[in-house]
């Protein structure tokens, strides 16, 4: 079912409107309090706005505007189901007996609930369950039950917030394999601060902060081409603001500061530039319409990043000479930071204990490893 | 495992447990076994027995038709934070109340000239003084023990899988029937135990709203204190019925609360 939002919640300090074509899965991004728990109160009806509207599949489920009849649809009529971080599972009941209550809620005869409910179990893999009650269940074991629980009720709406996140690696990663299979065909919104996640399920990215939208599209594209600083983060992108800077001229090499090209490839239609605030150009591909002097933004994987070589490197980018801010674990590789880059080295790199903050780093930055597009 | 418990706990322990026991050892030995049977099943006392079961259990579902409903009101309800408060104080007060005051409130309320009076009068019931203000003397002092226990319940479990089983198309109802009530089931026993035997002791609230009518308000608490100085042998025979009768509702509350 299509949903259609609009929303002003003064008091979480929330306004914003989305609209979700209906099968379509909508992964909901931002930082600690962007406001997107407050999203799906407002849609599983936890919530009511001071002024908007909810309508799912052409049903009003919630509508507060001046002048008009207030509808707020109650949480058991509004068939938006949540998949949350705890699975809150009926204790009483076997996980069979959980399943079948949303079927038997809805007026299923026993026998045919218990029918329904053996075969969803049997999909999320867990026929083996059905008699044992939530206590007994590990917490994968449980979310398992809890999306054949959501599944039974054959929601118009799933709601998902964070169902991996209280589980060990394992647990999660059985629960992810299981998630896309269905959520197809299904109107979805996932919370998640897990770039995978968005991948994996999510036709969409959303980025809230603020209690604002930020930034939206297709997840490849906002993945590759974030807007804001947040969703650079969750792409696990070093974002550089600045203008659009001259094409490169014939022969590749750039005007800007340490811009090198040993390889002495033509520039291409492909390259571009971006002016930073700092003057210096930096080098990389073409994404969108870009004329010198736009507002545009660069994208790059810290990890491309390198120390520039003194001499006989062949690798075209741009050096930048930087003053080092902080260093961080990052899995293998150690993420140096700077006041506007981030670089992930490998360790060998900086073990020679050379690299420490306020320490001066020359880092080159290859040309395909860098994403130039518009900002707006 | 070792235990953090200070030694010098155990004197006071014991004390206490021998504070409890002890008078109930002297009930005990006071009892002649040989006309136990003989007092107790006299028919003044048979009556005060069935007077009080009758009505202590009629009082005990009066408080499971009022509290249960209070306790959800209480524990799930959107009343602002500082007026449930004032709330939940005001309910509690037939706790701390002494029973007497309890009484004679209820007869400022229920009697020939109290609050409701002149209307109860018109509808031609006469409350005071009966069976039925017995129910209310005990109703009234036992109510709070299962509001108490079974708010404590709800308010520490359950509002999660409350809210699942909404989303997932329960109305209220079926909630409140099918996942609020099971999951409190253990704090309802014990809730509704504990008012059944706060309301089989009832004695203040009683003989001051009720009366002491030998059959219809003069209750086995009543009969003893009546007895005691006419039949020293007979109200001791009786004392020891009574804690008879308390001991099986307390082990019958802490199995149900156990399992």
């Amino acid at each position: 079912m299509s949903l259609h939002v609009e929303a002003q919640v003064p008091e979480r300090g929330l306004d914003l409107a989305l609209d979700l074509p209906a099968g379509r899965t909508l992964a909901l991004v931002g930082p600690n309090g962007a406001g997107k728990s407050s999203l799906l109160a407002l849609l599983g009806g936890d919530l009511r706005p001071a002024r908007g509207e909810v309508v799912l599949g052409g049903r009003v489920l919630t509508s507060v505007r001046p002048g008009g009849r207030t509808v707020q649809v109650p949480a058991h009529a509004r068939r938006v189901a949540t998949l949350g971080q705890e699975a809150h599972l009926i204790p009483h009941l076997t996980a069979l007996g959980n399943v079948a209550f949303p079927l038997r809620a809805r007026g299923v005869p026993r026998r045919d609930a218990r029918a329904r409910a053996h075969e969803l179990l049997a999909e999320v893999g867990a026929a083996d369950l059905a008699e044992r009650r939530p206590g007994r269940l590990s917490g994968g074991q449980q979310q398992r039950v809890a999306i054949a629980r959501a599944l039974a009720a054959d929601p118009e709406l799933l709601l998902l917030d964070e169902p991996m996140s209280t589980l060990d690696v394992d647990a999660a990663a059985e629960i992810r394999a299981l998630l896309p299979r269905f959520l197809e065909g299904r109107s979805a919104v996932v919370v998640t601060h897990d770039v995978l996640d968005a991948i994996t399920m999510a036709h969409d990215v959303l980025v809230l902060e603020g209690g604002e939208v930020q930034d939206r599209g297709p997840t490849a594209d906002l993945l590759a081409r974030p807007r804001t600083a947040f969703a650079a983060r969750f792409a696990g992108l070093a974002l550089l603001h600045g203008r659009a800077g001259a094409a490169p001229t014939a022969g590749g090499v750039a005007e800007g500061a340490g811009a090198v090209d040993p390889t002495g490839v033509p520039g291409t239609d492909q390259d571009a530039a971006l002016r930073l605030p700092t003057g210096e150009l930096i080098q990389g591909r073409r994404s969108g319409d870009l004329r010198e002097g736009d507002p545009a933004l660069a994208a790059l994987r810290p990890a491309a990043v390198t120390l520039a070589p003194s001499t006989g490197d062949r690798t075209a980018g741009t050096v930048l000479a930087r003053t080092v801010t902080g260093l961080e674990p990052r899995g293998d590789l150690v993420r140096v930071r700077t006041a506007d880059l981030e670089a992930d080295l490998a360790p060998e790199a900086v073990a020679a204990g050379t690299l420490r903050p306020g320490s001066d780093v020359r880092l080159l930055v290859p040309r395909d490893a860098v994403t130039i597009y518009p900002a707006r | 495992m070792t235990s953090t418990l200070p030694r010098w706990a155990w004197p006071p322990a014991l004390f206490g447990a021998l504070f409890v026991l002890l008078p109930l050892a002297a009930v005990l030995v006071r009892v002649d076994p040989s006309t136990f049977l003989a007092l107790i099943s006299a028919p003044s006392s048979l009556s005060a027995l069935r007077l009080s079961l009758v009505t202590a259990a009629c009082s005990t579902v009066l408080c499971l038709l009022l509290g249960v409903p209070l306790a959800l009101v209480l524990s799930r309800s959107r009343i602002p934070g500082p007026a449930l408060s004032l709330l939940r104080a005001l309910l509690l007060i037939p706790l701390v109340l002494p029973p007497v005051v309890g009484g004679l409130a209820l007869l400022f309320t229920v009697g020939r000239q109290g609050l409701l009076g002149g209307p109860l009068q018109a509808l031609g019931l006469q409350v005071a003084f009966s069976t039925a203000a017995v129910v209310l003397a005990q109703t009234f002092v036992a109510l709070p023990f299962l509001v108490l226990t079974l708010e404590g319940a709800l308010r520490s479990t359950g509002g999660g899988a409350e809210r699942a089983a909404a989303a997932l198309g329960a109305r209220p109802t079926r909630v409140l029937l099918g996942v609020t009530l099971p999951g409190v089931l253990p704090a309802l026993a014990s809730g509704t135990v504990l008012s059944f035997a706060r309301a089989l002791g009832e004695f203040g609230a009683t003989i001051t709203v009720a009366g002491s009518l030998e059959g219809t308000t003069r209750t086995l608490p009543l009969e003893i204190y009546l007895l005691r100085e006419t039949d020293p042998d007979a109200a001791v025979a009786l004392s020891l019925l009574l804690v008879l009768v308390a001991l099986v509702v307390i082990l019958l509350a802490h199995r149900r609360a156990r399992g």
